[in-house]
């Protein structure tokens, strides 16, 4: 098994805490970086490395509160890696949080589970 | 009743540049095209956003050599003049009438360099603000420093945080005397202008010039309905700040709904430096308006090639054609597969405007020179 990831905040960018010891991936904060691939691609080649040899069970915990377009696209590149381990029979589940007065990011979350084919949890703050 | 007229002008005014609101920002621009940065804040300062204004003064200043050699008194003559506001300004529920009296200005352009503060004051505060700032343009520069000492060591310090500390500090670092002025709006406020010219060589300013500049453009700004201004580079580390200043602004104020209006804004901001000629010095402008009826409208602008002017024309084209429910769908094809057309199409950056305005996206391209035109986007929110 690979060694977890782990990636403080920055101001303009999200908590990346992917422990291969408990199975849970979190990501939270804020994804605004001007700069999207330059921030994520180490996270992609992380997610790359981690499906060759992934556990039974992956739980992925959602706490954001910005991402801007760009970041957009890497989160949705992030947890289309859980369809693939899915299709290759093992199991992940997403869980989406939001506050109750966030429509925006509530909004994201439901459009991001409809596109998306893996088991997708909204839960409130 | 003089601002009750003032109000029905400006208000009619603001119902003309509604019209015009594309033009306006590229009237700004050409207007402060030779500044490396212009820094424009009209209405209610507070503490908040210092951080913010230190943060994008140092990161431009930093970029030009001439200004370079300054940044430290540029900086500190910023924060000065911008906390002189904050300090001296009087709290907001007295200034109901005229909420957006407060204005914060600097202009940098190299050689000369101008910053600025006007806002409201107690009334009997001026005869002592005035005494004071007359005997510091009076004194010898040699002695300043002097009084500097001699102030800080005295215990009795006014209630509004130093006996004039700030305004001595101002007189030392600007090297130039200091523009001042005072104009009774009512029987117990006044405004206060407060105006320095900083120059990279030794000569002296004229009397009066730094102030004259304050009060046109001031002018023009109260006749618009500006709110902010911002034109220099648009790279990450000026953005950030910013975007930090206006989400302070924002807070401050308990905007509803003002998630979506970060959201837009730093789409806006970061499509300027997605989609700029210059790779390097990425310079554009950026103004937030307010009009009559409380909508916000944010404009950005910078220049482009023809070839981008077309791919942003088409796409631009394309998104406004769309209804909501057609703009969701492209959204989550482009995020599937890319994009929403075989041709390609406006990246998610777009579509997310798109959805997320008010009205259909308003834009315009100026000639400017050979291969050159000025892109304008503008948002209602």
């Amino acid at each position: 098994m690979i060694d977890s990831l782990l990636l403080d905040a920055t101001e303009d960018t999200p908590l990346i805490d992917f422990n291969t010891e408990t199975g849970v991936f979190k990501i939270s904060g804020r994804a605004l970086p001007e700069d999207a691939l330059e921030f994520f691609k180490p996270v992609e080649e992380w997610l790359k490395s981690y499906v060759e040899n992934p556990l039974d069970s992956t739980l992925v915990e959602m706490r954001v509160d910005y991402f801007n377009s760009a970041s957009t696209r890497y989160i949705f590149n992030i947890l289309m890696t859980f369809e693939d381990l899915i299709d290759e029979g093992k199991e992940a589940k997403i869980v989406w949080y939001y506050k109750e007065s966030d429509d925006m990011i509530q909004t994201k979350g439901e459009e991001l589970s409809s596109i998306l084919e893996v088991p997708f949890e909204m839960k409130t703050l | 009743m003089a601002v009750t007229i003032l109000r029905v002008l400006a208000f009619e005014k603001s119902q003309t540049l509604l019209a015009n609101r594309l033009e306006q920002l590229f009237d700004y621009y050409r207007e402060l095209k030779n500044d490396m940065l212009s820094f424009i804040f009209n209405g209610d300062v507070s503490d908040d956003i210092t951080d913010g204004i230190i943060r994008i003064t140092e990161y431009n200043v930093n970029n030009f050599e001439v200004l370079a050699k300054m940044s430290r008194r540029i900086s500190f003559i910023m924060v000065e003049c911008f906390q002189n506001v904050v300090r001296h300004g009087v709290k907001h529920e007295r200034i109901t009438e005229e909420k957006a009296s407060g204005l914060f200005a600097a202009r940098l352009m190299g050689d000369a360099n101008y910053v600025s503060s006007i806002n409201l004051i107690d009334a009997t505060e001026v005869s002592l603000l005035q005494a004071k700032l007359n005997q510091l343009n009076d004194i010898e520069k040699d002695k300043l420093k002097a009084l500097y000492l001699e102030v800080l060591n005295n215990d009795e310090l006014s209630s509004k945080g130093g006996a004039g500390l700030g305004l001595i500090q101002l007189a030392r670092k600007a090297g130039q005397p200091i523009s001042f002025d005072f104009e009774n709006i009512s029987e117990d406020l006044s405004n206060f202008y407060l105006s320095l010219k900083l120059t990279n060589n030794e000569e002296q300013t004229k009397q009066g010039e730094a102030l004259r500049f304050t009060k046109d453009f001031d002018k023009k700004i109260k006749e618009s309905d500006v709110l902010m201004i911002y034109k220099g580079d648009f790279g990450k580390d000026s953005i950030l700040p910013i975007i930090q200043i206006i989400e302070e602004k924002m807070r401050a104020e308990n905007e509803t709904g003002s998630k979506a209006f970060f959201l837009i804004l730093v789409e806006l901001l970061q499509n300027v430096s997605r989609h700029n000629i210059q790779n390097e010095n990425k310079d554009g402008i950026f103004m937030i308006n307010e009009d009559s009826e409380g909508a916000y409208w944010t404009s950005v602008g910078n220049v482009v090639n023809q070839e981008t002017m077309q791919l942003l024309t088409e796409r631009l084209e394309d998104l406004n054609a769309m209804e909501p429910e057609e703009l969701k769908a492209a959204y989550k094809q482009t995020l599937r597969e890319g994009s929403f057309s075989e041709k390609g199409g406006a990246g998610l950056g777009l579509i997310e405007i798109a959805r997320k305005s008010s009205e259909k996206l308003k834009y315009s391209f100026d000639k400017m020179g050979d291969d050159m035109f000025f892109f304008t986007f503008n948002v209602k929110f």
